[in-house]
């Protein structure tokens, strides 16, 4: 896609943007990212204040005011794929172009925050994980959405369950629309459950037993990431289920050496003999390969993987699955946020684009394009749609008990540091779990130094 | 005259100079004014100078010194074996062989390859669960064990060299055949008149002579081996833990991971200072009248 650039930066400027390519380039020669299918759950990023954008107060626009073109910023994921199907509709509507731009899931942060530096209206709309959701508000990449939405009746936000509203805001603002909604929920055979007479657990000790019954089957009885990538997530998820908190946003106050902490660990890291070691080197994607390829009796996942393991093309498991709330106490809400760029130089088509994907009537076209759908509560009250994805009562379900990741800026950091000690020891095969939680710390509290913003 | 000619030619090497300048000078001049300030991408008040304390929270730690033992371990390890296999692969082709166009050809395929490519294709034909190598090792393992090339440290680490061990040693080769070639006949014949071993004759007239050829695919494997990103990043992303993670990767993760802008430069000008000696030393090797 050829972008226009639409206003021109200051001669500076666009040097001292040249400038940090070239050091980012120095630094790596490259941020290629694999070709895989991108569910949303991963984070990045680093920093302190927000400097958050403000919504233009702005009157409802007809589709005949509007022209020009925009930029949307997409990660390859069917929710992309979805909004890809639904433009050219908007631009028969409106007379708006639309313009794609696909960037690696790796990518979005500095490709949004280095535009944000520049002032660049490069991007006119940014599809962007709600991992990425502080970061991105730390740097000034986005727009605050509320008046835009109070103002836009047909979006009716109270459609959604409030932690789902509630994950696309920092500091009590929204900054993004819900375009996917994925908590983590467990998935299982129901087929090998049925054979085996197991039952969705309950407990971490019932998916735990479960996993042993499985493993004296033949089969996997986990899967769970560990790699050192986004293995971290999958921690934070265990951590979730057990109850455990990891860090006190109030205080910034970790507690990775508290006696709870170790013993979450220790049965997360008991659960790898069970687990398919592809998914111990890496994270959602290789545990949805393993799933799908019928070696595995129970996981829990993102949501957002269920297209991948519906579609007779992709997986093995035809209709032998089931969704239920994961074991535990707690679990993980992520999901794709789309939102305006602070430096959009066409808010109303932009928008306008934004309604026509997501609102409350045209939010069909998308998942009709194969889009994981926005949890709207009201997709419950389709009979249609509930024959097409059973697993929805589930995700409303998780969703509303769903917790996103903590709202500080440095959560790449930690994410990154969890990632890496988690992966080294599951390397470690008999890893002293203490003593690498107690360096972790050390890290986790290095990493929070300095910080002014802990809580949202 | 000559002054006149001196004059000239510098005159008509100034678009070269500013050339230079323009890509060599200016983003390393950039990066080192970079590394002396606070910017991250998340903070836009950032940017302010804070002289040297990025060198100090990032290089002098022992993070740093951890992810430069290993990049220094994938270049010791794979160039030794990358030249005793490019040596000895060289020396084959070097012989009158029948198919030996045909091979000295095919040797050069995983040269041409994208090294992202390569590390992405090598990352599955590894993957323990679905990977070509599991179905090759299954009758030696047994027991439906599953090696974890990838999970384990050293194998992890031994897997990163293989990988880059693959796709380079036909440059080794190429370059060494090259050198092989051009040494005059007439000497071999003459050792082979003086009654010289196989062994003599190698180390005696073959290596010596390709001296000059072993330094400079030497210095630019060095090179290579020091910034090696690509393979490391699609096969390992460092892991497991941070067992593979170079000094690329430990630039990399700063820079586009906690988009912290001046420590991603500190760690790259640290890693282009510490290759200046080597740099240095085997320039002076290869001089003429050395």
């Amino acid at each position: 896609v050829y972008l226009h650039s639409r206003r021109r930066t200051s001669g500076a400027r666009s040097i001292g943007i040249l400038a940090i390519v070239l050091v980012m380039a120095t630094a790596a020669c490259s941020s290629d990212e694999e070709s895989t299918t991108t569910t949303a759950g991963g984070a990045e990023g680093s920093s302190t204040t927000a400097a958050a954008g403000t919504t233009e107060p702005t009157e409802t626009t007809e589709p005949s005011e509007l022209s020009g073109s925009i930029n949307v910023l997409v990660v390859s994921s069917p929710s992309a794929t979805g909004l890809q199907a639904v433009a050219e509709s908007f631009t028969a509507d409106t007379g708006v172009e639309v313009n794609f731009v696909e960037v690696p899931y790796t990518d979005v942060t500095s490709t949004v925050l280095l535009a944000a530096r520049a002032g660049s209206s490069e991007f006119d709309v940014i599809q962007y994980d709600s991992g990425f959701l502080v970061e991105l508000v730390a740097g000034g990449a986005l727009l605050g959405l509320d008046e835009l939405i109070a103002a836009s009746p047909e979006y009716d936000i109270a459609d959604f369950p409030q932690k789902v509203q509630d994950y696309t805001k920092y500091n009590g603002v929204s900054y993004g629309l819900n375009l996917s909604t994925e908590p983590y929920v467990l998935w299982y055979r129901t087929d090998l459950f049925a054979e085996l007479g197991l039952n969705p657990p309950a407990t971490i000790e019932e998916y735990i037993s479960n996993a042993e019954a499985l493993d004296a089957a033949g089969y996997f009885g986990s899967d769970s990431g560990y790699g050192p990538d986004i293995g971290g997530y999958y921690w934070l998820q265990h951590l979730k289920q057990a109850g455990v908190e990891f860090l006190d946003t109030a205080t910034c106050e970790f507690h990775a050496t508290d006696p709870e902490f170790v013993a979450a660990t220790e049965q997360y890291l008991s659960l790898i003999p069970y687990t398919p070691p592809s998914a111990v080197n890496g994270g959602g994607n290789e545990m949805t390969a393993a799933f799908i390829q019928d070696e595995v009796g129970q996981e829990v996942n993102a949501t957002g993987y269920y297209s991948i393991m519906a579609d007779p093309e992709q997986s093995n498991l035809s209709d032998n699955f089931a969704a239920a709330l994961a074991p535990g106490e707690g679990t993980s809400l992520f999901g794709w946020l789309i939102g305006l760029s602070a430096d959009t130089q066409n808010q109303d088509a932009a928008w306008a684009f934004l309604m026509h994907a997501l609102d409350k009537e045209g939010v069909w076209a998308m998942v009709d394009a194969g889009a994981p759908p926005p949890g709207r509560i009201s997709f419950g009250e389709d009979a249609e749609f509930m024959a097409s994805a059973p697993y929805w009562p589930i995700l409303i379900d998780a969703a509303a008990i769903g917790e996103g990741p903590p709202g500080v800026p440095e959560f790449p950091e930690i994410q990154t540091i969890m990632s890496q000690t988690i992966s080294a020891m599951a390397a470690a095969g008999d890893p002293d779990v203490a003593a690498m939680l107690a360096d972790m710390q050390d890290k986790l509290e290095g990493a929070l130094e300095g910080s002014v913003a802990c809580s949202n | 005259m000559a002054k006149r000619l001196r004059r000239e030619g510098f005159a008509f090497s100034i678009p070269a100079w500013i050339l230079l300048g323009l890509v060599v000078a200016l983003p390393i001049v950039t990066a080192v004014y970079l590394s002396l300030t606070d910017l991250e991408l998340t903070r836009p008040q950032s940017g302010s100078f804070i002289g040297f304390e990025n060198y100090r929270d990032t290089v002098f730690t022992s993070e740093f010194l951890s992810s430069l033992m290993i990049t220094l371990l994938f270049v010791v390890g794979a160039l030794v074996i990358q030249f005793v296999l490019g040596y000895i692969l060289a020396y084959a082709l070097a012989q009158p062989l029948r198919g030996r166009m045909v091979f000295r050809t095919g040797i050069l395929v995983p040269l041409l390859m994208t090294p992202i490519a390569v590390g992405l294709m090598w990352r599955f034909l590894f993957n323990p669960d679905l990977g070509l190598v599991r179905w090759i090792l299954e009758p030696f393992v047994g027991g439906g064990e599953r090696i974890n090339f990838l999970g384990d440290v050293w194998l992890a680490r031994g897997v990163v060299i293989g990988i880059d061990t693959w796709m380079n040693t036909a440059f080794v080769t190429i370059l060494l055949l090259a050198g092989m070639l051009g040494i005059n006949d007439e000497l071999y014949e003459a050792a082979a008149i003086d009654g010289a071993s196989r062994w003599q004759t190698t180390f005696h007239i073959t290596i010596p002579l390709l001296t000059p050829v072993i330094l400079v695919v030497f210095i630019l494997r060095y090179i290579a081996l020091f910034r090696l990103f690509d393979i490391v990043f699609a096969v390992t992303r460092g892991g497991p833990g941070t067992s593979t993670r170079n000094l690329s990767i430990y630039a990399f993760e700063e820079a586009f991971r906690l988009l912290n802008v001046g420590r991603a430069a500190s760690i790259a000008i640290a890693m282009a200072v510490l290759s200046i000696p080597t740099y240095w030393a085997f320039s002076r090797l290869v001089r003429p009248d050395v």
